[in-house]
């Protein structure tokens, strides 16, 4: 198969015009260094291939060592077809840098390149130009303009990827990129000029911070206010879905089953979809912005001293939508030490996958009132088990900095500041669609099998909807003494263990609990019950301590082994998280039912 | 002067580099437009001592002191 490769310097749309081509789904966002790694798709017979972004071809970081290697196998490959060189139109200079030693490298091997100057529409759309007829006659290398995000210019360039081009010529010699882009580029530093505007104020010396804080606030507590309404919207069709599935049944083991296993267990946890979904559109309009940059120069100098960069915020917020992603994303980091800290101390970020408990939880020990009538206490109680994470993480950081011995070769810390950018609606929406449909469908199956085992572990020998007697209540009984030094029974004991496989299983473990005793399925009731079964507030808060700092998700653990090359760091993270959730949570719960009761 | 001590919205060009700067580091700095002769513009200063913010070329950087301190500029 034909290759075509795409490379350029890091943010300038490399992956947003690989996904453009070949429908594919890889992360974009309006920060440098979001691809980690070489990916490849299929485009018409053509095999597409997306090179991480890179500011020279003298490689720097052992990654960047890797992938250029692999840039220049791909040269000496004979079904090499074309080598795409993406440039940002509105930092022209500085995309022709690289621009121009790929085509230097691709006049040696003799390989056809063509240079597509993307975000073009932004150029346009701020009344400016640039000359492509006169820069293409001065290289001798086919130039287009494009915008991946507007689809501007994309039709032109698939002609143009299909054409024989011919290699620039073998005595190739580096212009000055610096008077390319006088004499061809736009006139004007118009771009420049919006960094500073917005930076003046989101960057300002006294509201920088808190301006960062107030937006972190804004987040959790839109997490719980506007998800409400989608929530209580999706619980009724559940109901109703319920009711209607059940007056079709006889009364009996299948219409217990449907009722307790079904809706009552994946029921409850279908319901935090909403929240997913605008916990991914939130982290997308703060990644497509270009503000996550500015959150990274903000948060460098504190996060030094506890052996952090301010690199290392970047993954730290991603890992708010799942830890995965965010463990790959630390490769942008390219001091060694701080990436290892960084990876180790993701898990200790608040995921989405803990949404759910924390929303339960807070709904049954939280009472619903307003301070000042406009900041709801649970909204308040979502943001600090959000910042409790940080505090985790960041004291764990400190901890392994003094261990971790430091490379001296270590990259001080410097970060291109991306250009502000408005974030389009519709990537946003799929993406969030797609985390949520992500979030159904990996932790569904999952959630599936396990509360179908506590239903049968639950309903029988009994099989009359009483636990009382179960299999699982033996089991239970049997963990209880775990649990039992934070106020909690042995349901909460058999919750906490399945949990164990995925955090969200504990909803469902619960819901599939109440499920068998009541045909009510829904969080509030859910929370109700929590309730009635006395929970005191103490061993709720302490149980919500023990789910931020605990790392119950196999695949971080898989990807935390991927990234560290180490067997042993994945069970020392988990064993290590595990009993430190434990402490954590007993010490919580003696302290808070000093306080409360 | 050392870039770290320029002071906003002033200009200077590069003139040197500390010869405690690593090799690694020296051609990310240069990778980035910093290279000898190059003239380069201090945007913004924040306070506690975080990264202060510069431009070099059409682009814009944020800069540690423990990086700004080992670059030599002659201000314009």
């Amino acid at each position: 198969m034909k290759k075509i490769l795409l490379v350029g310097k890091p943010n300038s749309g490399k992956s947003l015009l690989f996904n453009r081509l070949t429908g594919l789904d890889q992360k974009v966002a309006n920060f440098p260094g979001v691809t980690v790694s070489v990916k490849t798709g299929d485009w018409k017979n053509y095999q597409l291939v997306d090179f991480p972004g890179v500011y020279s071809l003298s490689p720097v970081t052992t990654d960047e060592n890797i992938s250029l290697r692999e840039f220049h196998n791909y040269l000496q490959d004979t079904e090499l077809h074309l080598v795409v060189c993406v440039l940002d139109s509105t930092q022209m200079e500085r995309s022709l840098t690289l621009a121009l030693q790929v085509a230097q490298e691709c006049s040696k091997k003799q390989k056809p390149i063509l240079f597509a100057f993307n975000m073009y529409d932004d150029v346009l759309g701020n009344h400016l130009k640039i000359d492509f007829s006169g820069l293409e006659k001065s290289l001798g290398i086919p130039c287009l303009p494009v915008s991946a995000r507007s689809s501007f210019g994309l039709p032109e360039l698939e002609t143009y990827l299909e054409k024989t081009l011919s290699a620039p010529p073998p005595n190739f010699v580096i212009p000055v990129a610096k008077d390319l882009a006088k004499k061809f580029g736009p006139q004007s530093d118009f771009f420049i000029k919006r960094i500073h505007r917005w930076d003046s104020f989101l960057l300002s010396s006294w509201l920088g911070g808190p301006l960062f804080i107030l937006m972190m606030l804004v987040l959790f507590q839109s997490l719980f206010t506007w998800a409400t309404p989608l929530m209580d919207l999706t619980e009724r069709g559940i109901q109703i879905l319920d009711q209607f599935v059940i007056s079709f049944l006889p009364t009996g083991i299948l219409a217990d089953f449907m009722s307790g296993a079904i809706f009552g267990g994946i029921g409850t946890f279908v319901v935090f979809v909403p929240q997913i979904f605008i916990l991914t559109f939130i982290m997308g309009v703060l990644e497509d912005s270009g503000y996550l940059a500015r959150i990274a120069i903000v948060c460098h100098r504190p996060l030094r001293f506890i052996g952090l960069s301010g690199k290392s915020f970047i993954p730290y917020l991603s890992g708010h939508a799942c830890a995965i992603p965010a463990i790959y994303s630390a490769r942008m980091i390219e001091s060694p030490t701080k990436r290892l800290i960084t990876i180790l101390t993701i898990p200790l970020i608040s995921c989405s996958a803990r949404l759910p408990v924390y929303s339960l939880l807070i709904v049954a020990c939280i009472p619903d009132i307003k301070w000042f009538g406009i900041i709801g206490v649970r909204g308040f109680t979502f943001f600090v088990l959000f910042f409790l994470g940080y505090i985790s993480a960041f004291a764990v950081s400190a901890l392994l900095a003094r261990f971790i011995k430091k490379d001296k070769n270590e990259m001080p810390f410097v970060i291109e500041m991306p250009t502000y950018r408005r974030p389009f609606l519709k990537p946003l929406l799929l993406r969030s669609i797609k985390s949520s449909w992500d979030f159904l469908s990996s932790a569904g199956p999952v959630i599936f099998i396990t509360t179908l085992c506590v239903w049968i572990l639950g309903y029988f020998p009994n099989a009359n909807g009483s636990l009382q007697g179960s299999w699982l209540e033996s089991m239970g009984r049997w963990l209880e003494p775990i649990v039992q030094p934070m106020g909690l029974d042995w349901k909460f004991a058999v919750a906490i263990l399945t949990s164990f496989i995925a955090r969200e299983v504990f909803v469902g473990t619960l819901g599939t609990f109440y499920g068998i005793e009541s045909a009510d399925e829904n969080v509030s009731t859910l929370a109700q019950r929590l309730q009635q079964s006395q929970l005191q507030p103490a061993s709720g808060l302490a149980l919500l301590v023990f789910y931020v700092i605990a790392l119950q998700c196999v695949s971080t653990l898989a990807v935390i082994k991927k990234e560290t090359g180490s067997r042993k760091i994945p069970v020392l993270v988990f064993i290590g998280y595990t009993a430190l959730a434990y402490t954590m949570a007993l010490i919580s719960y003696r302290v808070l039912s000093f306080f409360l009761t | 002067m050392i870039l770290w001590d320029l002071s906003p919205q002033k200009t200077a060009k590069i003139q040197s580099f500390h010869e405690t700067l690593t090799h690694e580091q020296k051609t990310r700095l240069q990778d980035l437009g910093f290279v000898i002769g190059e003239s380069v513009i201090c945007i913004r200063h924040l306070p506690f001592s975080s990264p202060r913010v510069y431009q070099v070329q059409s682009a814009v950087y944020a800069v540690e002191k423990e990086l700004a301190e080992k670059v030599t500029v002659l201000p314009l």
